[in-house]
């Protein structure tokens, strides 16, 4: 049997600082996303919207009115968030304000394809990527979401592989929680010098590898009613 | 207080935690980390793993189950050190004309060791530290419908006190294990400074050929 010495190991207090972000979908609200408070609001704003819009014709112009007035209300408010997808979007910003950009990011405003690009850019760096890697599957991957919708989201990319996805629905910890018996996924992803960081996924159902894999790169859904459940995030510091 | 005799690798006073509470060294309260003493130490001879239940085992129909514990130390570590976990599961699933049949969750990664830090002067992992109570579930999703079997998960756990860090080639989320976030390892490696063993088990008998399906489960402790 093989030993090896301590002096060879590598330090968990070293390497790593051990963060754990979890999303929990409240059994209550199967379909609320629980990733922010801005998130929330929107769709209260075109909920309302959408009551008058049955009245008449007439009220329904008022109400595009008022559509244009949930974008429009807060102007600073808006700047302030394109100010912060700019600082996300630039390869020289630090470390400390790409965090500080990507937790204020408040409403999902900005498409899919925004995080993927970075992500699949070898000019970020990988601390930059895997970050903005976490932040898609956050903003755009987030529970409540069915197969279906999770197929609107876009190409994952040149960054994306098969073998980073693993079934961890028999893991002996996991940073979701096991409500019910559908499948958990890790997906591992392995950026340049990247570290142990994943994200989990778990579904509504059992789902096979193979039909998840199908759906985000094939873009073939058979059961498009399956739902994520809940996301978490397994994240290590460089 | 224990003396150890390095010649005799024993201690020459008896360990305070009575003669039966090491599985090991069972009825030999002279005995020294299974007289073991190149790999293993036991700074003071009352450090003991025990675990505790948040939820008790249940069983899911046809062989399934799922069973959370959490680690807990008698006595507060002075050093810190890490619980290492041996996790083995064997699979024996036949249909009802007793074909036998493969396991859907047998993917042959069942053999692994994962581990938990436990900080200085600390007695719970960094886990339960940080609010979490589910140090460590076995789950296993039904075999299915018209099969019986039996399904055995063993774990040997110990805790390492004194070791800093774990060595090359555990990782967390590795593909190879069915560890998760875990640090874990489809190498099993010897360390050093294993205070004393914890049986953690549970297996898992079922026939769902009959009217009556049933699955029960027997765990240690």
């Amino acid at each position: 049997m093989v030993t090896r010495r301590l002096s060879d190991s590598w330090s968990m207090h070293d390497k790593a600082r051990r963060l754990i972000l979890q999303r929990r979908l409240p059994l209550s609200h199967p379909k609320k996303r629980v990733f922010s408070t801005d998130i929330a609001a929107r769709p209260r704003c075109f909920a309302s919207c959408g009551a008058v819009v049955l009245r008449s014709f007439g009220l329904a112009v008022l109400c595009f009115a008022t559509v244009c007035d949930c974008h429009d209300a807060n102007p600073r408010i808006q700047s302030a968030g394109t100010a912060r997808l700019r600082a996300i979007a630039d390869a020289s910003t630090r470390d400390t304000d790409l965090i500080r950009a990507i937790h204020s990011l408040g409403a999902v405003n900005e498409p899919a394809s925004f995080w993927t690009a970075i992500i699949g850019n070898p000019e970020f760096s990988s601390t930059h990527r895997r970050r903005c890697l976490f932040a898609f599957f956050r903003r755009h991957a987030y529970a409540g979401i069915t197969l279906n919708e999770l197929l609107q989201v876009g190409s994952v990319g040149e960054w994306f592989d098969d073998d980073q996805i693993v079934d961890m629905t028999h893991a002996s910890k996991v940073p979701v929680s096991r409500v019910g018996r559908g499948s958990i996924y890790a997906f591992r992803p392995e950026l340049p010098s990247s570290n142990d960081s994943a994200v989990y996924l778990r579904f509504s159902v059992t789902i096979s590898k193979e039909e998840l894999i199908s759906v985000l790169c094939a873009k073939v859904v058979r059961r498009p009613e399956v739902r994520i459940e809940e996301t978490g995030c397994a994240e290590f510091e460089d | 207080m224990l003396t150890l005799d390095h010649r005799a690798g024993r201690f020459s006073t008896r360990d305070t935690i009575g003669a039966w509470g090491d599985l090991s060294n069972t009825g030999n309260g002279y005995a020294y980390v299974g007289n073991n003493p190149p790999t293993g130490i036991d700074p003071t001879g009352r450090q003991k793993l025990t675990l505790k239940t948040v939820e008790a085992a249940t069983p899911v129909d046809c062989g399934g189950f799922k069973w959370v514990i959490q680690w807990i130390l008698d006595a507060k570590t002075k050093t810190g050190g890490w619980i290492n976990q041996h996790v083995t599961v064997s699979f024996d699933v036949k249909d009802c004309k007793d074909n036998v049949l493969k396991h859907p969750a047998d993917d042959g990664k069942f053999n692994y060791a994962e581990a938990w830090e436990v900080k200085k002067n600390q007695t719970i992992t960094t886990y339960a530290q940080g609010g979490e109570t589910d140090d460590d579930t076995y789950s296993l999703t039904a075999a299915g419908d018209c099969t019986k079997g039996k399904v055995v998960v063993a774990g040997v756990a110990d805790f390492h006190e004194g070791l800093v860090a774990l060595p090359a080639g555990y990782k967390a989320n590795n593909p190879d294990t069915h560890a998760g976030m875990l640090p874990s390892t489809a190498n099993i490696v010897e360390l050093g400074g294993r205070t004393r063993h914890m049986d953690h088990n549970i297996v898992a008998t079922w026939n769902c050929c009959t009217r009556n399906k049933a699955t029960a489960l027997k765990t240690t402790p």
